[in-house]
């Protein structure tokens, strides 16, 4: 009775080894791992401070440069420089970014709000063992209890020994149960879980397209304040000077497209890995993943021990 | 019997002189300009297309009709085209655009309907036209790569690379152009007085991102560049269409005009 019962403790240790080995295939941990990983990877640039400060910056400067691009429309059309319809029509591109700004304006705030609240976020995932190696932490773990288990199930069943395979899976169910304090899962995940959360409304091919299009309407108006509206107020009499942040979008605007087109580009890129991870179990069950096989086998080897004679009064027995 | 069989011979080849001489009169209704064209023989021309114009015109010397004719004169517009695509600068007059330019189309439009993006730089009333201009080769080499510059940007973002096209201001920043070593050699072939050519490895560069532009794509998708050439003077069109895949322009099209002369190489 007392072996049967062993034997329950150790087949179930096998299975549950197993189930661990096995759980990357089932969430194909394979592919979407590594994906999680360049998305990390290629984020690292854009999640700090100073990048999200730099970008901000640039929203305030537009801001400025569309309400005088607004007064600017004012004063050459009261001026009869234009009529409305002429301006309007010519400068389409300015009405577009005028108009459109609010929109443009909040689209990008929230972008940026998401990044900025999500840096210590970003900082515990970045922490994490590289997302590639998380496949193997279930594998290897999963395949020893696996191995360990059915050594013990063999030598039970030969009528060996096996109390140092029971103390071997007792120590595997303790680590597995230890690694998540180890890697300190039980406060990162969650922020990782977070983070996901967060990111998921910005890391769609719509909302990307979003971003493409308001590139094009503020380098469109750029371009037509540049080439077009400001000499045209020139040479009606008016100063340049008097919209100094017309003339300070145009200047930084290279600036401003060479800094956010690799940051749309990164968007663009890793909407796919995105959707992998996000198709992964939530991170806030990873420690668990550990955590409740590991005390299983634990208590499994435990079970098996107890039921298990000690060598030496094995040994007594068998003394003549 | 010998003066038999001399006779019989004899009388072949005057048969034989006569129908290539018959032949060479004849209206040759596919190309008459064939023999005005250059009579440089280049080593594509050996495997050019039968039809074209130079290759059905005889050689009344040749002994044997039979044989290819290797002395005739060859079209340097056919074949495998090695050399140098001028590129005729685009202008814009009278609401019409001539020469070369690129346009690019928005995610989800067509290159039929658009909608294409408008470049507050570009010279034309129409500011979809970006025009282009020769860079330092002259034009698009053909059987050559002409690789970018490294680095490959200036401090703000502006594409360097200058010798296919100059590079052209596209929204507050210069686009470049050059075709990449990792991809397949460009290559243009001409028969009919069309062409054909794969320029996978063209390649855009702006704002320190990296587009391939070319036609068909890397990986074999889309179509091949065409055109066509005057088989006399080697004035040629050469149009392209290239879907962006990845980066900020992902799901973009950019379309190519190139007009110009080609200049075979030698």
């Amino acid at each position: 009775m007392a072996d049967r019962g062993k034997r329950w403790a150790l087949t179930a240790a096998l299975v549950v080894g197993m189930g661990v080995a096995a759980a990357p295939a089932a969430f194909q941990m394979f592919s979407r791992a590594p994906l999680g990983g360049t998305m990390i990877d290629d984020f690292r640039p854009y999640m700090s401070n100073e990048k999200i400060d730099t970008f901000r910056g640039y929203m305030t400067e537009i801001d400025a440069a569309v309400t005088e691009a607004d007064q600017l429309r004012s004063s050459l059309v009261e001026g009869g420089t234009f009529t409305a319809d002429e301006y309007d029509t010519q400068f389409f591109g300015v009405g577009n970014l005028t108009n459109g700004w609010a929109a443009i304006d909040a689209d990008m705030t929230d972008l940026l709000d998401r990044m900025d609240a999500n840096m210590a976020n970003y900082a515990a995932v970045d922490a994490l063992p590289p997302f590639a190696m998380f496949p193997w932490f279930f594998v290897i773990p999963g395949l020893a209890i696996a191995v360990v288990a059915a050594r013990c199930l063999w030598s039970a069943r030969a009528g060996r020994a096996h109390r140092g395979g029971l103390w071997a899976l007792a120590g595997l169910g303790i680590a597995l149960v230890a690694a998540p304090f180890a890697f300190q899962m039980f406060s990162r995940a969650p922020m990782g879980a977070e983070m996901i959360d967060d990111f998921r409304p910005m890391m769609t091919r719509d909302r990307v397209q979003n971003v493409q299009g308001h590139f094009i309407t503020l380098g469109g108006a750029e371009g037509q304040l540049r080439v077009a509206v400001m000499p045209a107020l020139v040479e009606s009499g008016g100063d340049a000077a008097d919209y100094p942040a017309i003339t300070q979008f145009s200047t930084d605007w290279p600036s401003i497209v060479t800094e956010f087109n690799p940051m749309i580009a990164t968007m663009s890129d890793n909407v796919d890995n995105f959707q992998a991870v996000d198709a992964l179990p939530s991170f806030s069950l990873f420690p668990w993943f550990f955590v409740v096989p590991g005390a299983l086998v634990a208590g499994l080897a435990a079970v098996s021990l107890r039921r298990t004679s000690p060598p030496t009064s094995h040994l007594e027995t068998d003394s003549p | 019997m010998k003066a038999t069989r001399s006779t019989t011979r004899l009388l072949a080849g005057l048969v034989g002189a006569l129908a290539l001489f018959a032949a060479s009169c004849g209206d040759d209704d596919k190309d008459t300009t064939a023999t005005t064209a250059p009579t440089e023989v280049t080593s594509a021309d050996t495997t050019a297309d039968t039809t074209a114009p130079d290759a059905t015109v005889p050689d009344t010397a040749a002994p044997d009709t039979t044989m290819p004719d290797t002395t005739m004169a060859s079209n340097p517009f056919e074949g495998a085209l090695s050399g140098v695509f001028g590129v005729v600068t685009g202008a814009c007059a009278d609401g019409a655009v001539t020469g070369s330019y690129f346009r690019m189309v928005q995610a989800g439009g067509t290159v039929e309907a658009g909608p294409f993006i408008p470049n507050g730089d570009s010279a034309c009333a129409d500011t979809t036209y970006s025009l282009l201009a020769a860079g330092t080769d002259g034009g698009l080499l053909s059987g050559d790569w002409q690789a970018a510059p490294e680095p490959a940007f200036d401090a703000t973002g502006n594409g360097l690379a200058d010798s296919l096209v100059a590079p052209v201001k596209f929204f507050g920043v210069s686009f470049a152009a050059a075709t990449d070593p990792a991809e397949a050699m460009p290559s243009i072939t001409g028969a009919d007085g069309t062409l054909t050519g794969d320029l996978s490895a063209f390649t855009a560069y702006y704002a320190n991102g990296v587009f391939n532009q070319g036609a068909p794509k890397p990986d074999g998708s889309g179509t091949a560049a065409t055109g066509t050439i005057d088989p006399t003077t080697g004035a040629f069109t050469l149009d392209w269409t290239s879907l962006i895949v990845g980066g900020s322009f992902d799901g973009f099209t950019g379309v190519w005009h190139l007009e110009g002369v080609f200049t075979p190489n030698g």
